[in-house]
């Protein structure tokens, strides 16, 4: 049983990744990446389209081999060890969805076994032990039965995930599991994966595009930026130290590292201002409806023509507008938001929209 | 690994086995008791024990034509139905067969090339070799032929990564040598053709009891080898790339696979001319029966399925009661295509199970 976060299980220095197909130039993708995974930890790779987060995974799970240094699981340069040796350590989730015939959940995980089990493929108790445990530990005891085309996406990664464990490898290596998931799926496959890592002490590398609940969840960031190295840290850290903001940044799209999230557009419908005071929760959701609109919030009323007032009739919530002298009361943030929009197009039809 | 599907047939595999079994059994007395002569099933089991029947040609009849047909197409059915399936999991495709490598379009080209050339020898002449050293000429040439084409396979599939790109391939190999064969047509007299193309039909009848000395092992080779592979098989279910990380060494299991299939369809091809719709319908009908994509399960089904059927379109191409026989093919293609039809119509996951 290895000690959680202390015993490294993979660790890579100064690798080379990319593509050197016959007879043509070698594209390299990534290099000078060192990185390690111990016991224990949930990692997330993240970063742009096109920047190499498959291919760095397809090189460290042994689908391909790096352009140069190695790969080095428990130690050992992983292009040595055989399939077989590789499979007890190592086992993968990939996004597709996997089309096998008639089979049931339960004999797919089965298939998880294949590395420890004899020439016809019987199951022994142990074997079975573990069938079982996997099926548990991802919550699928009652879809086991079922037959895999029966399922949804959800509970068929859920399956995949659980094969990957009945494998008992030291390391789990998912590519996107989550890409074609909905999001309360993603959360749970998230968490879920995040426990398993502690629980099992395994470590577990996973790339996803989904930048909220990878900042939410994982123990370790590495960021793949376009053209420069790897970093490797904890979500927050990255997110203090800009480095969130410069690798997502594109036209149009930026991350605010205020709020954990991409804003859509720069403002460009004017400025309102926020009376303070509000409940908290109302407060946050009026501000991001007013920059979904396109306005900027402020919070101080003094200079700006337009304030909004959150009021409070009956127990129920309000909105209230004053520009200039004329107020207004509005039930819904969605009559709010038209209102202004109007009242700006026929107030300042001369301002410049990009 | 014990692979069941929807939990509707609750029947364990086992007992399906053995029905298939007892049909094997029932097809096989079928087979050898009814033709142009019927032989009474009491008479039947007296000759095939041993001793002497009410009519003395009866027992000529069924130890010299019918028993050896009967064992040959217990043989081929066999092969074919097995070549088959592991044709469709390792292609990952629903319509593949045994021939898919273009193992029989080699093994056409062999024997036309014995069958077709032009020679000085007169026709007559030829025609009456066909006899018995024709016969030995025919069955070694298409053994080679059917050798060359699996040889350039496995070069190949040494180069290629893809199986998609090994079939693609195959299927090539497969047109080239039957546009060989078409040009070998064109330039030839009528009665070559005929001869050719009565080659084409195929047979279990031509098998004497001493190429059965090497048919037999043969096949019973090639079966187990496909037996040993069940666990491959079964890791292919899920497509190559996780084989390869469950531990499977997926260029030598492939080469094991196509191995196995040229062996055993090359052999029949090679004795019984290219016979076909076995390989292709008997692992459908087994995926359907059994409601499983284990291969456990699968291996001994549609070897036992792929025997039975066989003999069953060898029974009805000797159309008992009369003097004629039908062509082989056409037989198996009457017997196959609706099985497949049915198969592609009630499984409406047929499409979920092959996706590339």
């Amino acid at each position: 049983m290895m000690r959680l976060y202390s015993e490294t299980i993979l660790s890579t220095h100064d690798l080379a990744i990319g593509y050197a197909p016959p007879r043509r130039p070698i594209t390299r993708v990534a290099e000078g990446l060192s990185v390690s995974l111990s016991a224990g930890e949930f990692v997330c790779l993240i970063g742009p389209n096109g920047a190499g987060k498959s291919t760095l995974i397809r090189t460290l799970a042994g689908m391909q081999a790096p352009l140069s240094g190695q790969v080095r699981l428990m130690d050992e340069d992983i292009q040595t060890l055989t399939p077989q040796a590789l499979a007890e350590r190592l086992s993968i989730v990939l996004t597709d969805r996997v089309e096998v015939g008639a089979l049931s959940a339960r004999a797919l995980v089965a298939l998880g076994r294949y590395p420890y089990t004899n020439w016809t493929g019987r199951l022994s108790s142990q074997d079975e032990h573990v069938i079982e445990w996997a099926i548990e530990a991802v919550g699928a005891q009652h879809m086991a039965h079922r037959n895999v085309s029966e399922l949804s996406d959800g509970e068929r990664q859920k399956i995949m995930i659980a094969r990957a464990l009945a494998q008992e490898p030291l390391l789990m290596i998912l590519d996107e599991p989550t890409a074609f998931l909905d999001v309360p799926r993603r959360v749970e496959i998230l968490g879920l994966l995040r426990e398993l890592a502690r629980s099992t002490a395994r470590a577990i590398l996973l790339s996803t595009h989904d930048l909220d609940l990878a900042l939410r969840s994982a123990d370790r960031i590495w960021l793949l930026p376009m053209r420069s190295g790897l970093q490797v840290g904890a979500p927050e850290d990255l997110v203090l130290n800009g480095a969130f903001e410069r690798v997502f940044q594109s036209e149009g799209v930026a991350f605010n590292p205020e709020t954990g999230a991409f804003s859509m557009s720069s403002p460009s419908a004017g400025e309102v201002a926020l009376v303070a005071g509000a409940p908290a929760k109302v407060a946050f959701w009026t501000t991001r409806a007013l920059e979904r609109a396109g306005f900027q919030v402020l919070q101080t009323p003094a200079a700006v023509p337009a304030q909004i007032e959150i009021i409070s009739r009956d127990g129920a919530v309000g909105w209230r507008s004053t520009i200039k002298d004329q107020t207004q009361d509005h039930s819904s943030l969605d009559s709010l938001i038209r209102y202004l929009q109007t009242e700006c197009l026929v107030r300042a039809p001369d301002s410049s929209r990009s | 690994m014990e692979i069941k599907g929807r939990g509707m047939r609750r029947r364990s595999p086992a007992m399906g086995l053995m029905g298939l079994g007892v049909l094997l059994v029932v097809m096989f007395t079928l087979d050898l008791a009814l033709g142009s002569v019927h032989i009474p099933p009491e008479h039947l089991l007296l000759i095939l024990l041993g001793g002497e029947p009410e009519r003395p040609s009866w027992r000529q009849i069924v130890l010299i034509f019918r028993l050896p047909r009967a064992v040959t197409a217990i043989l081929a059915g066999a092969a074919l139905s097995v070549s088959g399936l592991q044709m469709q999991t390792l292609f990952r495709n629903p319509l593949a067969g045994p021939f898919v490598l273009g193992i029989n379009a080699g093994a056409s080209l062999g024997v036309a090339l014995v069958v077709l050339s032009v020679g000085s020898v007169g026709t007559p002449a030829l025609l009456g070799h066909l006899g018995l050293l024709g016969e030995l000429g025919v069955i070694t040439a298409a053994c080679l032929g059917s050798a060359l084409v699996f040889g350039a396979v496995l070069i190949v599939s040494r180069q290629v990564q893809s199986s998609m790109t090994l079939l693609i391939l195959g299927l090539m190999f497969g047109y080239v040598t039957t546009a060989a064969v078409s040009l070998l047509l064109y330039f030839s007299i009528a009665e070559r053709i005929q001869a050719y193309l009565t080659w084409q039909c195929g047979s279990f009848g031509g098998v004497t009891w001493s190429q059965m000395k090497i048919l037999a092992p043969t096949v019973l080779f090639g079966l187990v080898i496909a037996h040993l592979l069940v666990k491959p098989l079964n890791a292919l279910l899920l497509g190559e790339a996780y084989a390869r990380s469950m531990g499977l060494t997926v260029q030598r299991a492939r080469f094991w696979m196509i191995g196995s299939v040229a062996v055993l369809a090359g052999a029949i091809t090679s004795f019984c001319g290219p016979i076909g719709f076995l390989g292709v319908a008997v692992p459908h009908l087994c995926r359907a029966l059994f409601n499983t994509s284990d291969h456990r399960i699968l291996a001994p089904a549609t070897t036992l399925m792929g025997a039975s059927l066989a003999l069953l379109a060898d029974l009805i191409a000797h159309l008992p009661g009369h003097q004629m026989v039908l062509p082989l093919n056409a037989v198996t293609a009457l017997i196959g295509a609706p099985v497949v039809i049915w198969v592609i119509l009630r499984q409406r996951n047929l499409r979920r199970s092959f996706a590339a």
